[in-house]
């Protein structure tokens, strides 16, 4: 099913680099297993949390940012509301990593700056369609 | 000396000769010049017997004194209480001294000339019978010579023609009156104010006419002069005049005719004309007819306006026998009935037959009712009078009966100005004042329905609610006694409900007319010495008179202050329930929703991992490991839909904000989408209306659709082509208010899912939509058993609702009803 969903070339040029920050060790390995098997030769940095997150953006430039919004010492909306002040970063599009459709976080997410968000699958295959949908929709 | 009568037998001359013959022999004579009898000369007693033996009247004066002699012949001439007997032996100048003048001469010329004289009907007017009269005489004056050669005597041989003379004036008279009547018959006829004529022969040859009657025939005199009448009055003649002439002619009889019409010429043309005439016969002085008299007047203008008149009486009767109303005209002091019209009649109810009576011979039974009086001073006076609302008693099938009128008596006057009669109209108003009475009989028992009502109810009259009935449970709602509220202002009776907002209502009740319901309507009052907040339910309804004018207001009032304070207590404690309820509820839905989110985790890993595993272990399983995998994969993916179910489930609220305008045909195309591989897969067929766009929570309806969708697609019939059709149409649908009263209709959209599965047994059609509810094994059919029951509660989260009917086997329809509008 994988082969299906081929990434494109203006996915590779767009996203090259990925910043995945969510404290569900889990679920990180759950994306970064997909993102190696099926975009190979993407960067993917992780973070565990917003602060980590934050210091993680020193030195990387990610083209995209999949932000958990459940999340110990910096939860995702605060991470937002730090991201829109950041000069070089703030139009780095966010999409929300979210456990359940639980519409009023979403939609407080979104009103901070998240352009779209992906219910956390429960299949791998699931989450390779959640992911090509958020990496296509730009 | 005497004579004897035996002395005097002896001279024949004076034997008989009547009663004079009686009186002369028994007179004594010698007492006068002429003396006794026995020297009485030849000539004397000759002369007197030839006289007192004649038939003739004889008169005879003898000697110088001319004494007297006569006779029975002429002793009528003497009348009664005249000359007579006392002219017998007298001496002529003494007897006839009112004559003497005349008679003296003659007699001188007798007696010295010895000359006769013969007078015929000479006039002696002579004293009998008591005065002096006209006596016409025929009589000779001739001498009596006696035996010396002298004239002794003078005989007067006379008769009286004063009856001739007399009657041969009456001729000379009536032959004088006859000329003149001819004459004047000629001038009565000439000179006549209306026409007359006189036409001679069987031919009616006009003899005389008068210039009115050449007026009436409309032709000059010259037409006519010598010529039959019918020879120059052509259509009179046709018109009949000739026979009738004839018939006068014939038979003598006079005829008359009144207003007879004929035609004669006129303006150069002929006209019908009406002329009041007489045909008498012309009789000669024979009694034989020679003729006819005509006398005419022509009545044309007072025929015509007669007819006029009588048309101008005849439009007023005909005015009279339609009008409407009833009307009478009663003429006379006796008042009698001239002219009434139906509706009079059938007022009084005698009967047609009414004309000619006396209005007090029809209607005997008002002798008593002060009608009559009226009636004649009206009459007497000429001053109409009139009544309304009257009640009058007649007598009708028998029975007296009251009936009310507005009536008039006008007067009648004639051309003179003088009344000749009454006019009466009048109209039944018995129906109006009965209602008007009944009406009053109403407004009394209203009253009294007031005062015994079992609930406090008062009126309240005027701008100023002066509390005109007020019964006593109102006041013991006020807390006042009767003196000090009745026939004041509500106001100041209760001068503390004052500024509570009563006045207002009070006042938009007044004048608006729109009645006004409070319930449970708190006002302060101070009763029983103390200020108390009284509950009222009450009515403040428009009181108004029978022509719709409001007179006030009637309050109806039910204190209920009790019932207030209780259920005040019981709100109290349920509203404190409901909080903590409330407060359990949102505890349990923020449990749900952790408790679900939070399982949720373990279970969606469990999922993701048993399929890494899986994977990672391809090929290096048995069978039996493969098939725990699988096992596990599907537990733990049975457990994910459930939690998600339930959390989907708790989060079904229904806040308005969350409403906004969705199309539902967008809701439906989305859904199919979702469902687009299994729809391919079972090859459906999904067929629908347009439907509407409603006022909705987006989510939920997606929740609605996809639940729906999702059944119709899951519980198919292997050996049938799935298909579903999704029918929509508007309707209106009943709101139930908080008492389960309906209320208004609600514009709403009925949507029905139709689909030809299994379908289900109506007797578990209610059952489905309850939560965990299943009719099939998890093995059969996949699902967690919430998806109808969150249909339901998307359902009437928006004041909709949802049902289900099916037969098994037959396919379901599914039928959701929901507001258009929120508002």
């Amino acid at each position: 099913m994988a082969a299906q969903w081929a990434i494109s070339p203006y996915l590779d040029a767009m996203f090259r680099n990925i910043l995945v920050v969510d404290d569900d060790e889990d679920d990180r390995e759950f994306f970064l297993q997909t993102i190696e098997e099926v975009y190979s030769g993407m960067n993917c940095v992780t973070a565990v949390n917003g602060q980590d997150a934050l210091d993680k953006l020193r030195d990387y430039r990610p083209d995209i940012i999949f932000l958990d919004l459940n999340m110990p010492l910096m939860n995702g909306f605060q991470f937002l509301e730090r991201l829109k002040q950041h000069g070089d970063l703030k139009h780095t599009p966010v999409v929300i990593l979210t456990t359940s459709s639980d519409p009023r976080s979403i939609q407080e997410a979104i009103r901070c700056g998240a352009r779209d968000f992906i219910t956390k699958p429960d299949t791998l295959s699931g989450w390779e369609l959640a992911l090509k949908k958020a990496l296509s929709s730009r | 000396m005497i004579t004897t009568t035996n002395e005097l037998r002896k001279y024949h001359f004076l034997e008989g000769g009547g009663e004079m013959g009686e009186l002369t022999r028994n007179f004594d004579w010698s007492s006068t010049p002429v003396g006794p009898v026995h020297e009485w000369p030849q000539a004397l007693k000759a002369s007197v017997g030839i006289l007192l033996h004649s038939g003739f009247p004889m008169f005879l004066w003898w000697g110088e004194d001319m004494i007297q002699f006569y006779n029975d012949a002429y002793r009528p001439s003497l009348g009664r209480e005249g000359k007579h007997p006392k002219a017998l032996g007298q001496k002529a100048l003494d007897c006839w001294p009112e004559i003497w003048n005349i008679i003296f001469p003659l007699i001188t010329q007798v007696k010295t000339e010895n000359r006769s004289f013969f007078f015929e009907d000479q006039l002696v007017p002579i004293f009998r019978n008591g005065k002096i009269e006209d006596v016409y005489w025929t009589f000779s004056y001739s001498s009596v010579i006696g035996e010396t050669g002298n004239i002794d005597g003078v005989l007067v041989v006379c008769n009286e023609t004063t009856k001739k003379v007399n009657s041969l004036k009456d001729i000379e008279r009536a032959q004088v009156k006859l000329a003149l009547s001819e004459a004047n018959l000629r001038n009565v006829i000439l000179q006549s104010p209306v026409a007359m004529c006189i036409l001679k022969g069987p031919r009616y040859t006009i003899e005389l006419a008068n210039d009115r009657m050449f007026e009436l025939w409309g032709k000059p005199r010259s037409e006519f002069v010598g010529k039959p009448i019918f020879d120059v009055l052509l259509d009179a003649k046709k018109e009949g005049f000739e026979s009738l002439l004839d018939q006068v002619y014939k038979s003598g009889e006079t005829f008359t005719a009144s207003s007879m019409p004929v035609t004669l010429p006129r303006h150069g043309t002929t006209e019908t004309v009406y002329v009041n005439f007489v045909y008498e016969a012309f009789r000669e002085g024979d009694g034989t007819i020679s003729g006819v008299v005509v006398i005419a007047v022509e009545v044309t203008e007072e025929v015509v306006s007669r007819k006029r008149l009588e048309e101008s009486e005849n439009k007023v009767r005909a005015l009279v026998a339609s009008a409407p109303f009833p009307i009478g005209v009663y003429e006379g002091r006796e008042m009698r009935i001239t002219m009434v019209n139906q509706a009079i009649i059938d007022v009084w109810g005698k009967g047609p037959n009414v004309i000619g009576k006396t209005y007090y011979e029809v209607l005997p039974e008002l002798e008593e009712q002060q009608i009559y009086p009226k009636l004649d001073s009206v009459f007497t006076t000429g001053i109409p009078y009139g009544a309304r609302n009257q009640r009058v008693d007649l007598v009708k099938g028998g029975e007296l009966q009251p009936f009310y009128f507005n009536y008039s008596f006008t007067p009648v006057f004639d051309s003179f100005g003088k009344v000749y009669g009454v006019m009466n109209t009048a109209a039944d108003v018995t129906d109006l004042t009965e209602a008007k009475l009944q009406v009053e009989r109403s407004e009394r028992n209203f009253r009294n329905m007031v005062k015994q009502a079992p609930v406090a109810m008062c009126i309240m009259i005027g701008p100023e609610h002066v509390v005109e009935v007020a019964n006593d449970l109102f006041m013991q709602l006020w807390g006042k006694c009767e003196e000090e509220i009745m026939n004041r202002p509500v106001f100041e009776g209760i001068s503390e409900a004052k500024e509570q907002g009563l006045e207002k209502l009070l006042a938009k009740v007044y004048a608006e007319g729109e009645p006004f319901i409070a319930n449970e309507h708190p006002v302060e009052l101070l009763r029983n010495g103390k200020y108390e907040t009284i509950y009222q339910n009450f009515v403040y309804e428009p009181y108004r008179d029978a022509d719709g004018t409001i007179l006030g207001v009637l309050a109806i009032s039910i204190d209920v202050t009790e019932q207030v304070n209780a259920r005040h207590k019981i709100e109290d404690v349920v509203r404190e329930r409901t909080e903590s309820l409330r407060k359990s509820n949102s505890e349990l839905s923020q449990f749900a929703y952790i408790t679900s989110h939070d399982l949720q985790e373990p279970a969606r890993k469990i999922s993701t991992f048993v399929e890494m595993l899986t994977k990672s272990l391809a090929g290096q399983v048995d069978g039996r490991s493969k098939t725990y995998l699988q096992k596990i994969d599907l537990s733990a993916r049975r457990m994910l839909n459930l939690i998600r179910d339930v959390l989907a489930f708790s989060q079904l609220s229904a806040s308005s904000d969350q409403f906004s305008k969705v199309d539902l045909n967008l809701i439906l195309e989305e859904t199919k989408s979702d469902f687009e591989l299994l729809i391919e897969e079972k090859g459906s067929i999904i067929e629908n209306d347009r439907l509407p766009v409603i006022e909705a929570i987006p989510v939920q309806m997606n929740q609605l659709f996809t639940n729906l969708i999702s059944n119709a697609l899951k519980f198919t019939r292997p050996d049938t082509k799935n298909f579903l059709k999704i029918r929509s149409e508007g309707i209106e649908q009943k709101s139930i208010d908080d008492h389960g009263d309906l209320t208004t209709s609600i514009n709403s959209c009925k949507i029905e899912f139709i689909d030809n599965g299994i379908g289900f047994n109506q007797e578990n059609a209610d059952q489905i939509f309850d939560i965990f509810q299943r009719l099939h094994s998890r093995s059969e059919y996949q699902g967690t058993g919430i998806g109808l029951a969150m249909c339901k509660k998307i359902a009437q989260n928006h004041g909709g609702q949802i049902f289900a009917r099916s037969t098994p086997g037959e396919g379901a329809t599914f039928t959701v009803v929901l507001p258009v509008s929120q508002s």
